[in-house]
C-alpha cells in the first residue's frame, strides 16, 4: 500500500490552523519529521482489528461516590486568575480587535 | 554519611525524634545544590561557570523562602511533640510542570516564562501537608515533550550525574538528576509515556508511575490527559513507597482520580515474594523501529547488559521463592509508539490551544489584531518540539481525513491493554502478579546524539509506553552499571492499582543486591563532593 505523506500544501494548512508563522528552515525540519512520524503511525493500518477491541478509555474503579457531584464551583479568588492575564482592566481580560474589526461574538 | 545521603524515611524519623534539626537538613540540601548544580536553566541561558559541562543543572528555580517557612513550621510541630508528618523535614524538588501558588511555573517553555500559578497542585499540597520542604523547581523537556531534557527552553538543560556528557533522560530529567546527585532525596515527576521511569533508569534511581487515577492530576499542566500520571523519583524503593503513601488518594478536584482506598504501601514492603508469579516476555527483547531510508521496520535488540540484568533479577527473585514464568506473549507492545504518536499528539494539540497570549503567560506587544496576537505569541512562545507535536496532532485529527486515527489508535490501545489483562488474569494461562522487563532499550545516550530525530527519540520509550496506554502501575529500579559506568534500570509492571505488588518485588530485588559492587560506585558529578 502507498504510504500517506503530508504534502507541502497540507502542511501549510495545518501550520495556519495551529497559528504559527514559520521560517523556511523550521518548515523543512518539521515537515520531514512529521512524515517520519506518519510512517510509524501507518503501521497501525495493517493491524487486523479484533471485533471485540473497543476504543480504550482507561477504567477508573469507583468505590462509593464519585469524587464530587458534577457541579460548577467558583474558584476562591477569581481576581487572582484574571490578574495573570497579560492585559486586563477592571476584572476583565483585554484583547485586540479581531482582524478587520469584525465582531466575533 | 552526610545529611544529603540520608533516605527520606531516615530524615523524617530523625526529625520527628529530635535527632536532626530541619534547618540543618535544609541547609545541607541547599549546599549540595550549590556544589553540584551550577547554572540554573534560564531562557537564552549563557553559562557563567567555566566548569558548566561538569555540572548537573537540575534546577530552574529555588524556592528557598518557602522552604525555610516550611522548615520552621515542621520544627514548631516537633517542638510541641506533634506528629510532623511522614515527610517531616524532607527536601523535595518539583518538576516545573506542577503549579505551586505564587511561584513561577514555566513548563520549561518561553510560553509560561512569567506565569505565576494562582493555586497549588494537589500532589504538591499533599507533600507540603506531610512536612516536606519544597526547595525548588527542576528542569524538563519543554511541556514534557521529549526523552532527553534537551528540548527545554531553559538552558543549560540537565545533565546526567553519572557522566555529564550524557543526557539524564526525560522528560523528568531534572527530577532524576536532582535525586541521583543527592540534591534532594525525593522529586515529584510526571509520566505520560515513560517520563519518570526512563530518566530514573538513566540516572540510577527509583521511579514509580502509579496507576492512572491513583494520584490527582489537579494542578499539573496537561500534556496528554488520558495518559499523564504524577509520580515520585527516589533513591530507594522504601522512599518511593513513602511518598506514594502521601500523594495517593481521591481528589474532588480531579474527576479521574480513583475512589479506591489507599493501602499501606510501607507495610506491603515487609511481605516477601514467595509464591509471586513474575513474567518475562520475549516482546520486550527489542524495539521495532522504522528505518526512514528503507521504509522497513527493523528490530533492534535491547543492549546486552540490560538484558542480562533483567535475567539476573529474575534469578534473584526465583531464589527468594518467586515463580518465574517465561515466554509471556505481549504481542501488541510494538504498537505502543505508533499509538502514542496519535493519542499523545492529538491530546497535546488540544491542550496547548489554550496558550494564545490572552489568558496567561507569554504574549507579544503591539499586536495588530487578535489573529496577529495568536500567531506571533504561539510562534515565539513555543519551541520546535511543541510545534512539531501540535502540528502532528492537528494533522491526525483533521476532520477531512479518511482515517479516524484517534479511533484507530484507541482500538489498538485496547488491544495493548488486553495483552496485560490476559497476562494478569487470575484464571488465565499465565496468572502473573508482575511482569519484569528492561526499562529502556539502552542506557543513557550522549547529549546531541539523538536530539532532533523525533522518531528515534520516541522509540526509546517503547518499553515504558504500553503501561501508560493501559493505565497500569510500574516501577523502575537500578540493576547495575554498563561498561561505560552508566546505570541500568529494570521495570516491574502490575495490574491496576496493585502498586503494593510492584513495590514488594522491587524492594525484594533491591534488598538482595544491597551488597553488589555496582552499588558502591558513585555518580561522576559527586566524586569530588562529599567523597
Amino acid at each position: 500500500m502507498q504510504l500517506e505523506k503530508i504534502s507541502p500544501e497540507a502542511f501549510e494548512k495545518i501550520v495556519d490552523m495551529a497559528a504559527f508563522a514559520l521560517e523556511a528552515e523550521e518548515k523543512a525540519y518539521l515537515l520531514e519529521e512529521l512524515n517520519h512520524q506518519l510512517q510509524s503511525v501507518q503501521e497501525l493500518l495493517d493491524i487486523p482489528l479484533e471485533e471485540s477491541s473497543s476504543s480504550s478509555l482507561i477504567n477508573i474503579p469507583r468505590v462509593g461516590d464519585m469524587p464530587r457531584r458534577d457541579e460548577w464551583q467558583a474558584f476562591d479568588v477569581p481576581r487572582g486568575i484574571i490578574e495573570r492575564a497579560p492585559q486586563h482592566e477592571d476584572g476583565m481580560i483585554l484583547v485586540p480587535e479581531p482582524a478587520g474589526g469584525k465582531d466575533l461574538s | 554519611m552526610t545529611f544529603t545521603q540520608l533516605s527520606a524515611r531516615e530524615i523524617a524519623q530523625k526529625v520527628q525524634a529530635g535527632e536532626l534539626k530541619v534547618s540543618d537538613m535544609l541547609e545541607a540540601s541547599l549546599a549540595q545544590i550549590r556544589a553540584v548544580d551550577g547554572d540554573f536553566g534560564s531562557l537564552d541561558g549563557q553559562p557563567t561557570d567555566p566548569e558548566t559541562d561538569k555540572k548537573v543543572h537540575a534546577f530552574i528555580s529555588l524556592t528557598e523562602e518557602l522552604a525555610h517557612a516550611q522548615a520552621q513550621a515542621v520544627e514548631a510541630k516537633v517542638a510541641k511533640g506533634e506528629n510532623a508528618g511522614l515527610l517531616a523535614g524532607v527536601p523535595v524538588s518539583i518538576k516545573d510542570i506542577f503549579a505551586l501558588e505564587n511561584t513561577v511555573t514555566t513548563a520549561a517553555s518561553r510560553m509560561l516564562n512569567n506565569y505565576r500559578a494562582p493555586y497549588t497542585a494537589t500532589a504538591v499540597q499533599k507533600l507540603i501537608d506531610a512536612g516536606a520542604l519544597i526547595v525548588g523547581k527542576v528542569n524538563l523537556d519543554e511541556f514534557t515533550f521529549g526523552s532527553s531534557n534537551e528540548s527545554s527552553a531553559y538552558q543549560p538543560a540537565s545533565n546526567n550525574p553519572w557522566n555529564t556528557t550524557y543526557v539524564p533522560g526525560g522528560s523528568s530529567g531534572g527530577s532524576a538528576a536532582a535525586v541521583a546527585a543527592e540534591e534532594t532525596p525525593l522529586s515529584l515527576g510526571t509520566d505520560t509515556g515513560g517520563s519518570i521511569r526512563q530518566p530514573a533508569a538513566f540516572c540510577g534511581v527509583v521511579g514509580l508511575k502509579p496507576s492512572y487515577g491513583r494520584v490527582s492530576r489537579y494542578g499539573l499542566i496537561a500534556f496528554a490527559s488520558s495518559l499523564d500520571c504524577p509520580g515520585p523519583l527516589a533513591r530507594n524503593v522504601e522512599d518511593a513507597a513513602l511518598i506514594l503513601q502521601v500523594m495517593a488518594g481521591v481528589d474532588e478536584r480531579d474527576e479521574s482520580s480513583a475512589t479506591l482506598p489507599v493501602p499501606n504501601y510501607l507495610e506491603a514492603l515487609q511481605q516477601d515474594v514467595r509464591g509471586m508469579r513474575i513474567g518475562l516476555s520475549p516482546d520486550y527483547a527489542g524495539i521495532a523501529y522504522p528505518n526512514h531510508a528503507t521504509g522497513e521496520f527493523e528490530v533492534i535488540p535491547v543492549q546486552e547488559e540490560i538484558k542480562q540484568a533483567t535475567l539476573d533479577a529474575a534469578e534473584q527473585l526465583a531464589r527468594q521463592g518467586a515463580e518465574i514464568v517465561e515466554k509471556v506473549p505481549m504481542p501488541h507492545t510494538r504498537y505502543g509508539i505508533p499509538v502514542y504518536f496519535v493519542v499523545s499528539r492529538i491530546e497535546a494539540a488540544s491542550n496547548l490551544n489554550r496558550m494564545d497570549g490572552v489568558k496567561y503567560g507569554y504574549t507579544v506587544a503591539d499586536a495588530r489584531d487578535l489573529q496577529d496576537l495568536y500567531t506571533r505569541t504561539r510562534t515565539e512562545g513555543f519551541g520546535l518540539q511543541p510545534k512539531l507535536r501540535i502540528l502532528m496532532g492537528a494533522y491526525l485529527s483533521a476532520a477531512s481525513k479518511k482515517v479516524n486515527y484517534y479511533q484507530l489508535a484507541s482500538q489498538v490501545r485496547g488491544m495493548i491493554r488486553q495483552d496485560f489483562e490476559l497476562a494478569f488474569d487470575p484464571k488465565g494461562a499465565y496468572q502473573l502478579d508482575a511482569l519484569l522487563t528492561p526499562t529502556t532499550p539502552t542506557t543513557a545516550f550522549k547529549r546531541a546524539e539523538i536530539f532532533g530525530d523525533s522518531v528515534l527519540m520516541q522509540y526509546a520509550d517503547q518499553m515504558t509506553v504500553s503501561v501508560n496506554h493501559a493505565g497500569l502501575p510500574a516501577i523502575t529500579v537500578p540493576a547495575g552499571l554498563d561498561k561505560k559506568n552508566l546505570p541500568i534500570g529494570i521495570q516491574f509492571i502490575a495490574n491496576h492499582f496493585q502498586e503494593e505488588t510492584i513495590l514488594r518485588a522491587a524492594y525484594a530485588y533491591e534488598q538482595s543486591t544491597l551488597d553488589a559492587a555496582w552499588r558502591k560506585v558513585r555518580p561522576m558529578a559527586l566524586q569530588e563532593v562529599n567523597a
